[in-house]
Parts: C-alpha cells; structure tokens; sequence
C-alpha cells in the first residue's frame, strides 16, 4: 500500500495568520492572464470528449 | 524525448487504461508508481479521489503522466485585528474559522521517459487552468497538494509558484505529532487560482 494522501490542515496561529495575509495581498494585486492555457484545457477536454 | 501534451497526447481517466499500460507506467519513484498502478482505482471507486493521465496519441499504453484529484478545502483560523486588542484573560479568544474551497493534487508522476523536459509544468498548466475555467462547476480557490518532501519535488512545486502551507519543517511536524527527529515524508503547499485570470 503506497504512503496514505494526508488530509489538508486547519491552519492556526502564526502560519494562519501568514497564510490570511497572503490570501489579502493576492486579492488586492492583479492577476496573470492565464487565458491562453485556458484555451488549451478546453482543447485538449473536447479532443478526449471530456 | 521531447513532447507537448498539448500536441502529442490526449487526457483520460485511469479507468480507461488497460493494466499493462499502468504496469508500463514508471515515474522513477516507487511509492507513486504503487500507487497509480495498485491503489488509485480503488481511491477512484470509492470516490476519494480520482486518477488522470494524458497518454501519446499514437500509443495509449504509452502514459506520460498521472495526477489524482480529490475536493478538499483549506482552512484557518483567524483572530481579527479588532477582538485581538480588546481580548482578555477572562474571555476566551473568539476565533473565525475562514475556509476556502480547494482542490487536493493526491498524486503527481511524469514518465521517466518525458521527464526534464517541461512536461510537469506543461501538466500544472493544464490543472491551474481546468479549474479557473468560468466553465468549472464550482469554485475552487487553492490548489493544495501533498508533496513529497525531496529536493526535486519541491523545487518543481516552487517552479510552479506554490508555497508552503506550514513556514518550518518543525511546524509541520508539531502539527502531525511527528517527534523533532522523525522524518517528514511529505510536504503540504498550495497556490491560490486567484493569481490567474481566465
């Protein structure tokens, strides 16, 4: 039996308080266009008929 | 060998390969190739989590890499600013759970025979912009994946933008109740879709 997927942690104290600064920073900077890739996902899920 | 999984490959559940091509299927590292070849139908039945790859075009027992995917969501507690100055020793702190949905990556293998060549991060790509997709049915705000805590895996992880959920090895292992001299066999980090815009 391979190593078990862990299940994700609740954050608490310092690492929640760094993760909820970066979920701030992110929200209030602008975002990469991704558009492109996008495109491509799509592609390649009607080529496999997904 | 160089390929584009764009071009030279078409994606398809695990479920539609034949045993030999997931016996072929070798990632250089036992535990994941034990995985995508013994556990993942059974995690894909069972609706834990399910198993992808994207196979060449010309060869579907040829698979270039697998990944498993399961809904997840992360969480962390937050004290505001504003209750942090008036609490008190007598009043217990007021804590607000913040959750956010997100993808779990279970897994993540590329054929030794299409690694080094940008297929990894072809294939981070391709999972980032599946779930931005407007076409998505649900929302999905972070990836987070459980990854091996060797260099190369991490460095690709880092390549691809994710962070550590946990600054410190040490904290991680306090959180799992791993004794300061055990041995961290994973990692948990993530990347917030936020960053990118469909």
């Amino acid at each position: 039996m391979a190593l078990e997927i862990k299940s994700t942690p609740v954050l608490k104290g310092k690492n929640a308080e760094r993760f909820l600064e970066k979920v701030k920073e992110v929200e209030e900077t602008s975002k990469k266009d991704f558009s492109k890739q996008v495109d491509i996902a799509r592609k390649i899920l009607r080529k496999s008929n997904r | 060998m160089s390929i584009s999984i764009y071009d030279d490959c078409s994606f398809a559940s695990i479920k539609d390969f034949t045993n030999t091509a997931l016996s072929n299927f070798d990632c250089g590292n036992i535990d994941l190739n034990e995985f995508f070849q013994e556990d993942a139908i059974k995690y894909s039945s069972s609706l834990m989590g399910k198993t992808y790859a994207f196979f060449l075009d010309n060869d579907k027992e040829n698979i270039v890499c697998m990944f498993t995917v399961s809904n997840d969501s992360l969480k962390a507690d937050d004290l505001p600013n504003s209750r942090k100055k008036k609490v008190n020793k007598v009043i217990p702190r007021i804590k607000q759970r913040k959750s956010y949905p997100a993808v779990l990556i279970g897994r993540l293998g590329v054929s030794l025979s299409y690694s080094g060549d940008g297929v990894g991060t072809q294939l981070m790509d391709f999972i980032k912009a599946w779930f931005i997709d407007p076409l998505n049915k649900t929302g999905c705000r972070f990836i987070v994946v459980d990854a091996y805590n060797t260099d190369d895996a991490i460095k690709y992880y880092e390549k691809n933008e994710f962070s550590f959920l946990f600054s410190t090895e040490e904290q991680e292992k306090e959180y799992l109740n791993i004794e300061p001299e055990g041995e961290l066999k994973t990692r948990m980090m993530y990347f917030d879709l936020l960053r990118l815009e469909a």
